[in-house]
């Protein structure tokens, strides 16, 4: 099915209408040139690169008897930070509930947190991946109409 | 100097996130800079000790929570080479804003 650009358009409204983006996407979009027409794709990639081995550097932290808050906030502050980055909204705040039961020395808040951390990164992940499948595909029809 | 003008800065940006660094110099980018990406505060300083002729400015995060942007200060005040550092942080505490102003930053 080809897309077009209205279509698409709504699609990224939706992920902003729906808290999953805010408008730090839009600025690094804005940062797309000619020399780097795919700079969008290629930040959101870094970013899921990154939070997968957050990911996992958390998992090893949580496993650790007793607790370093200290270096569980640490790791969720980069991840936070990354998450503003990208405009990444729901991950973002789900980071800062994190950190504040880091702060409580809350383990069982830490767990619950985490987990929706994860999910909200899923989530995320497979609407981007998608709206990017999306993108890529509409482009290539349209060159291909173009060189006809 | 740039044909349109324009002043092209050398800059060294020092932050562990490279999704930070890769946002960061596309900036530079379209400003029509040279950016120089580091990583690691040692490797960034290192740099700045063996060759840092040219370099016009240095962009450096914090750090948090071992706060080595300060060794960055530090060596640049030391060897006194008299190059700008701005330091970034998502922490906006002023008593943090204060202690690196103090100790050399032009602007957090």
């Amino acid at each position: 099915m080809e897309y077009s650009r209205r279509q698409l358009n709504n699609i990224k409204a939706n992920l902003f209408e729906q808290g999953y983006l805010d408008d730090q996407f839009h600025q690094i979009e804005e940062l797309q040139d000619d020399a780097s027409p795919n700079f969008l794709q290629e930040v959101v990639t870094l970013f899921f690169r990154d939070t997968t081995r957050l990911i996992d550097t958390t998992e090893q932290a949580l496993k650790k008897s007793p607790q370093d808050f200290r270096r569980l906030d640490s790791i969720m502050h980069q991840f936070k930070g990354s998450s503003s980055s990208i405009g990444a909204l729901r991950v973002k705040n789900e980071c800062s509930i994190f950190r504040d039961h880091c702060n409580q020395g809350n383990i069982e808040g830490c767990l619950k947190s985490f987990q929706k951390v994860k999910k909200e990164l899923a989530i995320l992940r497979q609407k981007l991946e998608a709206y990017f499948k999306l993108l890529n595909q509409s482009e290539s029809v349209a060159v291909k109409k173009a060189d006809r | 100097m740039d044909p349109a003008g324009l002043t092209r800065l050398n800059v060294m940006v020092i932050d562990p996130n490279s999704l930070h660094l890769h946002l960061i110099q596309q900036l530079l980018h379209q400003c029509n800079h040279n950016g120089m990406s580091f990583t690691d505060v040692s490797e960034a300083i290192s740099f700045v000790m063996n060759d840092h002729h040219g370099l016009d400015i240095i962009i450096s995060d914090v750090f948090l929570p071992n706060e080595e942007g300060l060794f960055v200060l530090k060596i640049v005040s030391s060897l006194q080479l008299h190059i700008p550092v701005i330091m970034m942080s998502s922490c906006g505490e002023t008593s943090l804003a204060m202690k690196y102003i103090s100790n050399g930053a032009c602007e957090y």
